[in-house]
């Protein structure tokens, strides 16, 4: 083809196109400008599993909370020191008797289909609740609900309990608010619908989940910023999407491409070779796991105490959560967490003896011989993996025969059930001593015993705890439970484990709490 | 595998051992087995001690090929992996070779037995191999011998398979009916006739199937549905070396090549086994 | 050949009710149920048993299945436990995946497998010879998750040209997606590439050792042209099958591949539902797949029998 036969047809032609394309750079430059002063488009964290429901009531896992709290939001919640504060309700009054708790409203709450939040709502909410939420037990002693006008819930007790508010405000399975119209749903098949910063726009599993900031929320005045599960929340993106990462090795590798703003869960040894990275902001939430074991009181040989002292003393707690952990972790013999109202360290004489030869006379005094101890871990968590393998070298060490079984975690959890099954059950207890005292290990009470044998003395004193009048009177018994849970060796505690999180360096904002909060964070 | 080779005229050891890929292959597993039967002279520590305080090394005189997260020995674990990976290799050989011979002996000479047997071998085919195997570890229990199990399900279909297309044609020869119509005994006719002439095509087939077992387990306990530890396997070497590929990717490079060469060996027998047992086969075997 | 077609499918049912039975025999006996998975980690005995009962878990097995039976009867493979959506759906949305996967792979599996068989068989028992057969081999050696991990490490971190992971729809981004396609599908495709070239090798020996080949090639005619129109017709009949039968192997190898890569596919899904113990993906997932290889191989078989009518259609050896 000559090159001169469409020499002006094409030259006309180059021009137009560079003259449109001029056009449309300037376009796009002009409103680039201008979006730039609005907020950013999307915000994208990863999290490691996905969440089994986005139904708040249906579960317990941390995977449905992540999502869930920035969809939903509570009467009452924690604060960033864990005590109670209200969220969505204005005022909350005790009576003098602790028999009737009157909660006021705050007014001009929207949820995301735009009705506003009145008491009907809240008082449907709390039915649903009683009826079939995983923590329903919580509302075991509320006899009555009542809604006397828009803005006031009146919550009726049948009998006095301290605790009630804490529990009230757990947020294992939180109370979210939900439309009246939800009362009659059954678990898992809610409309997605709450009154949080963020509402929801679609579930993509193996993918992500994706929100978008609610315009019409109600931002809370009363605090200046974050504070806990509450606060004041702004959320500065049009879309945030909650990508399911599971491998470890790809969230880090989009982070560090820039793919994701935040991480969830980095390995320790990622989080080691990105420290000097200038493009990456590292951060430790500590007391995420206490790492530990239950203890069968029921299968040979760890029926008889002394063998139980005999574990609990050979045990190097270091080595353990050294290797289990790869240094993320913090050694104290606590239920709860340094920092909290109710941290007592009764039973530290139990713990991290590192005895073997102790542990050795132990065992002759209680005749051992050479009875199989059982262990069972699963290979759905590396650290509570590695934990039992170094455990099982150590009991080995002390004189202990010792077999140990892996299985996945749902063949993991099932064994748990069989009594003889197992002597050891490796785990990590996060949420409970989370959320305080009544939380913290309330799986050695009756009937859940997780030890198997009902201890009599530790359900004497949780019942005690949890109808303790005062703050010193519960605190009291709260360091004799502890006590207990060591001198009967309910459960082995190993250690703390500190939960690796990363962002890029140009997010602002962002404070590590039981679950990542995306409101008032900032990419700059 | 004696009596057959006493049948053929004796140059075939004469022709195995001028075979170059078969010789390759025979050194090749050879000292695989050679390092699993003297693990324990060969080890320089206990495979499950653990060291503390010698986490991570790098290949050192005292530490060969280094250590791993626990400060165990990565040499002498993959020394003592062999034990385990090869017993269950050859576990999942004789399992399958007996439980496929049977089946398929029956299925190619007895007509009515040969549809619902080969329809449950073919539904169990239609399983992706590897997720069968899971399912049934999972089922009974993460442990070497529910390993071979699993293993030995997968497999013995498709060596039922190829004895009962042998057996089939094996079947079909003048001497055989003859023998059938004069009124021979149908094991006696099994055992003397269908049998030995099934041989060829078995033995191959289960070299290959040794080889498939061990990489299988090693995907086993890769998913976490192994042989349970303390014990090493090359599986789970290379499970607990994923956590930290980019930071200490030796954890896992030794036993994948352990794997691969034990693998390469085990083939290489095979085809060579095939090459000069039968070259018909070359064409018949996918 | 319509009843030819007809009666391989009808025979195929039985095989398929019992790819369905044995599934779900098995899983039944697996201990746990996604009750624990969905009510999270510190749930207690009674939270968990309340999941079950809300889910219907708890009822006898004989039951469950035949209302699983039931279901299929009307075309309704039922509602995944774990994922929120219909199984159906499920397997909709990732089947495209693999098949994309797999189909890579068999690409890849194709372009090199063939011709490297025929250069062996042209240069039979030469080092060429013996050096393909032996890098074929060790294809097929290799444990091909842990040449995953290695590959991943290699062109994902340390080269950082290659996603190390992921994948990106070719609606998005057709660029992305091949890349995120490149190292999953070579990881497949080694199993596959020796195993083809080795039968090319061999089909390519036999026929080259047929006489009008020989008298072409005596008569002085170019090798290429010799094997271009007289061998390749030839050679094609046990290539398709291996094909064929690479294609099946190719969908089952998906599951470690994809598990490795975090490729959300098919496999995946099957791998995570078992681990997960969600049935009703399970049980739909399986038939799937199992219908995919009847179909698969029927497929094969015609080919079969279209390109080389002398063929006996008694089922392949």
């Amino acid at each position: 083809m000559s090159p001169l036969r469409f020499g002006r047809q094409a030259r006309t032609a180059i021009a137009a196109t560079f003259a449109s394309g001029a056009l449309l750079c300037a376009g796009l430059a002009a409103s680039g400008a201008a979006l730039a002063q609005q907020r950013l488009p999307m915000m994208v964290f990863a999290q490691e599993a996905p969440p089994p429901t986005l139904d708040p009531y249906f579960s317990t896992s941390v995977s449905t909370r992540n999502i869930a709290m920035h969809i939903f939001e509570t009467l009452i919640t924690r604060d960033e020191n864990n005590a109670v504060i209200p969220q969505l309700a204005a005022s909350v009054d005790e009576s003098a008797d602790g028999l009737t708790y009157t909660f006021k409203l705050r007014r001009g709450v929207k949820f995301h289909n735009g009705k506003e939040m009145t008491s009907a709502d809240v008082k449907a909410s709390m039915e649903r609740y009683k009826r079939m939420a995983l923590q329903k037990v919580i509302l075991a002693p509320v006899t009555a609900i009542e809604a006397p006008d828009a803005h006031t819930i009146v919550m009726r007790l049948d009998k006095r309990v301290p605790a009630f508010l804490d529990e009230l405000s757990s947020f294992v399975t939180p109370l979210a608010i939900l439309p009246a119209d939800q009362a009659s749903r059954d678990g898992g098949k809610i409309d997605i619908i709450g009154t949080g910063p963020l509402q929801f726009v679609e579930w993509k599993p193996d993918s992500h989940v994706r929100l978008k900031r609610f315009a019409d929320y109600a931002v809370d005045t009363r605090d200046k910023g974050t504070n806990g599960f509450a606060g004041r929340k702004e959320i500065h993106f049009e879309q945030v999407d909650f990508k399911l990462v599971k491998d470890p090795g790809a969230r880090v590798a989009g982070l560090e491409s820039g793919q994701f703003h935040i991480i969830e869960d980095l390995p320790v040894p990622a989080a080691k070779r990105l420290a000097g990275n200038p493009k990456i902001a590292l951060y430790d939430l500590k007391n995420w796991w206490l790492h530990g074991a239950w203890v069968n009181h029921a299968k040979s040989p760890t029926q008889d105490n002394r063998v139980r002292r005999a574990l609990q003393i050979a045990l190097d707690m270091e080595e353990i959560m050294e290797i289990a952990t790869d240094g993320a972790y913090v050694l104290q013999p606590g239920l709860q967490y340094p920092g909290n109202p109710y941290y007592v360290t009764n039973g530290a004489q139990h713990y991290n003896r590192k005895d073997p030869e102790g542990a050795r006379k132990l065992l002759a005094e209680a005749g051992y011989k050479g009875e199989e101890l059982v262990i069972i871990t699963n290979s759905s968590y590396q650290s509570m993996y590695k934990a039992a393998q170094v455990a099982a070298e150590q009991l080995k060490a002390a004189g202990f025969k010792v077999r140990m079984d892996v299985f996945d975690w749902a063949t993991a959890m099932a064994r748990r059930r069989d009594a003889n099954a197992w002597n050891l059950w490796f785990t990590g207890q996060g949420t409970g001593p989370s959320v305080g005292p009544f939380a913290a290990l309330k799986d050695v009470v009756s009937p859940q015993k997780n030890q198997i044998t009902a201890d009599p003395v530790i359900d004497e004193l949780y019942g005690q705890l949890i109808t303790g009048t005062t703050f010193e009177a519960r605190k009291a018994t709260f360091a004799k439970f502890q006590e207990r849970v060591y001198d009967n060796v309910l459960f082995l505690k190993f250690g703390d484990l500190t939960r690796k999180q990363a962002s890029l360096s140009t997010v602002k904002g962002f404070v590590p709490y039981r679950i990542p909060r995306l409101w008032n964070v900032r990419v700059e | 595998m004696a009596e057959a080779e006493a049948r053929r005229p004796p140059s075939l050891t004469r022709r195995l051992f001028s075979h170059r890929l078969f010789v390759t292959g025979l050194v090749l597993f050879g000292i695989v087995v050679a390092m699993a039967v003297f693990a324990d002279l060969l080890a320089t520590a206990a495979p499950e001690k653990m060291n503390f305080r010698a986490r991570f090394r790098t290949p050192e005189w005292a530490f060969l090929l280094g250590t791993d997260n626990y400060g165990r020995d990565i040499w002498s674990r993959l020394v003592h992996g062999a034990r385990l990976s090869l017993a269950i290799g050859f576990a999942v050989v004789i399992v399958t070779g007996v439980a496929g011979t049977v089946i398929g002996l029956l299925a190619g000479y007895f007509k009515r037995l040969d549809g619902p047997l080969m329809r449950t071998m073919d539904a169990l085919m239609a399983f992706p191999a590897i997720l069968l195997a899971i399912a049934i570890a999972a089922a009974l229990g993460p442990s070497a011998v529910n390993a071979v199990i699993a293993l030995s399900a997968v497999y013995t279909p498709r060596t039922a398979r190829i004895v009962r297309s042998a057996a089939l044609v094996v079947r079909e020869m003048d001497y055989v009916q003859a023998a059938i119509a004069s009124g021979s005994r149908h094991m006696w006719i099994l055992w003397r006739h269908i049998l030995p002439n099934s041989l060829a095509p078995l033995i191959v087939q289960l070299t290959f199937i040794f080889a498939y077992a061990v990489l299988a387990e090693s995907i086993l306990s890769f998913l976490g549905v192994g042989p349970p530890p303390p014990t090493p396997t090359w599986g789970n070497m290379i499970a607990e070396g994923q956590g930290y590929l980019r930071e200490a990717p030796l954890l896992a490079l030794f036993p994948g090549i352990a794997i691969a060469v034990t693998a390469l060996g085990l083939n290489l027998l095979g085809d060579g086994l095939r090459d000069v047992l039968d070259p018909r086969l070359r064409v018949q075997h996918g | 050949m319509a009843e030819f077609v007809l009666k391989r499918l009808l025979s195929a049912l039985p095989v398929l009710l019992l790819v369905t039975l044995i599934s779900a025999s098995i899983m039944h006996l697996v201990p746990g149920d996604p009750a624990v998975i969905i009510a999270g980690q510190n749930a207690s005995d009674a939270e968990v048993q309340q999941v079950r009962a809300a889910l219907g878990l708890d009822r006898p097995f004989i039951e469950r299945l035949g209302a699983w039976y039931a279901g299929l009867a009307r075309g309704d493979l039922g509602q995944s436990l774990l994922l929120n959506r219909p199984v159906s759906e499920a397997i909709v949305e990732r089947l495209p995946v693999t098949l994309a996967l797999a189909g890579f792979a068999l690409l890849l599996t194709v372009v090199i497998g063939v011709p490297a068989g025929m250069i062996a068989a042209l240069r039979a028992n030469t080092v060429v010879d013996q050096a393909v057969l032996v890098v074929a081999l060790a294809g097929v050696s290799v444990p091909n998750f842990w040449l995953s991990l290695m590959l991943i490490v290699a062109f994902g971190v340390w080269l950082d040209v290659l996603p190390a992971g992921g994948y990106i729809p070719f609606a998005d981004d057709p660029v992305g997606w091949v890349k995120c396609l490149i190292l999953p599908g070579v990881s497949l495709a080694l199993l596959q590439i020796g195993l083809l070239a080795r039968i090319t090798r061999a089909t390519m020996l036999e026929v080259l050792r047929q006489d009008y080949i020989r008298t072409a090639r005596a008569k002085g005619l170019p090798v290429f042209k010799v094997v271009g129109q007289h061998a390749l017709r030839n050679v094609m009949v046990p290539v398709v099958t291996v094909v064929g039968i690479s294609f099946g192997l190719l969908l089952s190898g998906s599951v470690v591949i994809e598990t490795v890569y975090s490729i959300p596919g098919l496999g995946r899904l099957l791998a995570s539902a078992i681990f997960g113990r969600d049935y009703p993906v399970i049980q739909g997932g399986l038939l799937v797949t199992a219908v995919m290889l009847v179909l698969l191989n029927l497929c094969v078989d015609l080919l079969y029998a279209v390109i080389d009518p002398r063929v006996k259609n008694d089922g392949r050896s």
